[in-house]
């Protein structure tokens, strides 16, 4: 009799399985946001605290890129493909000097295009009405060649001998000075105090270099104005700068050009702008510690989302055994906590950019904090992705709840 | 009739370290549409082993339980889960309610689960809540409801999608005599006006008034069954007057 009923129930059993479900059931959404409402000051919570971690991910990172910036920025936007330093300096900038005598050297090599000497030192601009003279970094340059800035209001340098100056967006905002304003630079030659005047005949974007906006003068000029230990009383023979500037008709050749130049020059390192920037001191330590800060303030924020997440499980044992036991499939009850803990963390990673933008529009711009769109993405996204991450024990162990519970017993 | 339910020769045991307990020790029992049982016994005596396989969230040891026409351990633990969403109520000792779902959404989730979620089910989900008198609690949550109610929105919930069995564990277990008679007075005229098979686990024997069935286990086996109208009410009303 048995046997019998079995074989008759045999098609009625496949025919529960052809019930046409819903591609996407609106169940599992349903549960997670009747959850969410229901507990509105427990997710909110939770959801403060990732917008709390957004906002310091997101500084850590505008810090980095702001820092960073006010370091190298010149270098990083510099219209060359190598950069030449003295030999055996560690690229050194301020130990490094090429002179004059190299740049026609430079100049003949097969596959060179263009190059420019660069000369790197600091002075300050004295304002007027009381103002505290704002140091800059001052930078010697060839009229037309690598090394000078595109000047996007105004124009170039006209020349080598003339009184100009090209200031970059970082002088004109803490200034206000413009084009065609005269203004006075002040440096130390010896132990007197000497006053030189310039013409602003153009602004380029920001070119901070040694965190000092910057100002961009001929090479003679900046020869002249350059703060000096003594006074020299000898006339050298040559004009001395720090490094090279060289652009190449192919810029895909750039390690084989490197090694050419060196061969053919002799006592000079080229390398590529990247490896320049990465030189300049501070710069790789300043950036592996902010990474270091980011990595750990992520890190923090998987474990503060994953903690929250499994002790709300720990608590929730018994409801998801009884639901089980009434028929929730466990892809529903998954497909509601993964629903769950990706609005949370949206909601936080929201509020959190939303509250970091309207800050850093609050602040002045001395202040070293840069947002570009590829850290914001990059931060934003990774964010995103440790919520989930965040959940994933919670998930496993919600997964392996036996709808047993919901009777007390164990298997 | 043809049973519903068949369990032929169940048995459960576990080992622990190395000795053998029979927690289930085979078992045969039959019931049919429109019948209520009473499974009762001792604690310890293998009630909730037994409404646990019946229900198909344990495997027997031994021997095979037929729902329906269809034997539980043929089925996929996938088939299982739908089967008892489909063709089961339960009611549950504690814990029986979602926290966050108010006794309506409660009785509800069990029409969604099915994809029953109608106009015309949910006039049926009120009509039930109305018959069990819950008709003004229709928006309260579980925290805010007393045991008895909680156990009523339980039972709603058990029979909304019409089931063809409804298992029992412990329905009255927190209530007070006069409220835990009230409760399964209404259960089982509802079972009774729905032609389904109910079996109701319960050790507080003066519930077994209103049943048509009392299986009494001891030590893992049926010792008794009480099935004539008089024996039942021999039993109940003996233990009434404790
Ligand atoms: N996972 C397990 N491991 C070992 N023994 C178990 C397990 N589950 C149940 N048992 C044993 O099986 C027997 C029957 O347990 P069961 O819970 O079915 O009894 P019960 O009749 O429901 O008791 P009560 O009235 O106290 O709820 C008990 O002796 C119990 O200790
Ligand atoms: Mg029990």
């Amino acid at each position: 009799m048995y046997v019998d009923t079995a074989r008759r129930a045999a098609p009625r059993t496949s025919n529960l399985n052809l019930q046409i479900k819903p591609l996407i059931s609106p169940l599992p959404p349903y549960l997670a946001f009747k959850e969410i409402w229901r507990n509105k000051g427990r997710f909110l919570l939770v959801s403060l605290v990732i917008a709390l971690i957004t906002t310091l991910v997101l500084f850590v990172d505008g810090l980095a890129e702001g820092l960073g910036a006010g370091n190298i920025e010149y270098l990083q936007k510099l219209n060359a493909d190598l950069v030449l330093f003295q030999e055996n300096v560690d690229l050194s900038v301020s130990a490094s000097q090429v002179g004059w005598s190299n740049l026609n050297d430079i100049g003949r090599i097969q596959g060179v295009k263009d190059v420019g000497l660069i000369g790197f030192s600091n002075a300050s601009i004295v304002l007027g009405d009381g103002q505290e003279p704002l140091d800059v970094s001052l930078i010697g340059i060839g009229a037309g060649k690598p090394g000078e800035p595109e000047a996007f209001a105004g124009r170039s340098l006209k020349g080598n001998r003339v009184k100009e100056a090209i200031i970059d967006r970082n002088v004109f905002l803490r200034t206000g000075l413009s084009v065609g304003d005269q203004f006075t630079i002040k440096t130390i030659q010896g132990i007197d105090e000497e006053f030189y005047t310039l013409e602003i005949v153009g602004i380029s974007d920001g070119r901070q270099y040694f965190i000092r906006p910057s100002i961009f003068v001929p090479y003679l000029a900046w020869d002249e104005i350059k703060p000096q230990a003594f006074v020299e009383d000898t006339d050298r023979s040559e004009l001395i700068l720090n490094v090279a500037a060289v652009q190449l008709e192919n810029p895909g050749n750039l390690d084989a050009m490197a090694r050419r130049i060196e061969a053919q020059l002799g006592s000079v390192e080229a390398v590529d702008l990247k490896t320049a920037y990465q030189a300049t001191p501070g710069y790789s330590a300043q950036q592996s510690t902010l990474n270091t800060v980011r990595i750990f303030t992520l890190l923090i924020g998987l474990l503060v989302i994953g903690g929250f997440f499994q002790i709300q499980t720990l608590q929730k044992v018994a409801q998801i055994g009884m639901l089980k036991a009434i028929g929730a499939s466990t892809s529903t009850i998954a497909i509601a906590f993964v629903v769950q803990i990706v609005y949370i963390t949206l909601l936080g990673v929201v509020i959190g950019s939303a509250g970091t933008l309207a800050l850093s529009l609050s602040f002045p711009v001395t202040v070293p904090i840069r947002f570009t769109t590829e850290s914001v993405i990059l931060a934003i996204s990774s964010l995103l992705i440790i919520g989930p991450m965040g959940g994933l024990v919670s998930l496993i162990y919600l997964l392996r709840i036996e709808p047993l519970t919901a009777l007390g017993l164990r298997p | 009739m043809t049973a519903v339910l068949e369990a032929d020769s169940v048995t459960k045991t576990y080992e622990v370290d190395s000795t053998v307990i029979r927690a289930v020790d085979d078992v045969s029992l039959q019931i049919c549409p429109g019948e209520f049982v009473a499974l009762v016994g001792p604690s310890g005596s293998g009630k909730t082993t037994m409404l646990a396989m019946l229900a198909g969230l344990l495997k027997p040891t031994q021997g095979s339980i037929m729902i329906g026409g269809r034997k539980l351990h043929q089925m996929s633990d996938e088939q299982r889960t739908q089967f008892r969403r489909e063709k089961v109520g339960f009611t549950f000792q504690s814990n029986n309610l979602v926290p966050y779902l108010t006794v309506r959404e409660n009785v509800e989730l069990m029409l969604k689960l099915n994809n029953q979620y109608t106009r015309q089910s949910q006039e049926q989900t009120l009509g039930l809540l109305a018959q069990l008198g819950l008709g003004d609690r229709l928006n309260n949550l579980p925290s805010q409801l007393s045991g008895g109610q909680q156990q009523r929105v339980a039972i709603a919930r058990a029979l909304v999608h019409n089931p063809a069995i409804v298992l029992a564990d412990e329905p009255t277990a927190s209530l007070d005599t006069a409220r835990a008679l009230q409760v399964v007075q209404t259960f089982a005229s509802l079972i009774h006006a729905q032609n389904l098979a109910g079996i109701m686990v319960t050790h507080d024997l003066r519930m077994c008034q209103f049943v048509d069935k009392i299986i009494q286990m001891q030590d893992g086996k049926i010792a008794r069954v009480f099935d004539s109208e008089q024996e039942i009410r021999a039993f109940s009303n003996a233990h009434m007057l404790n």
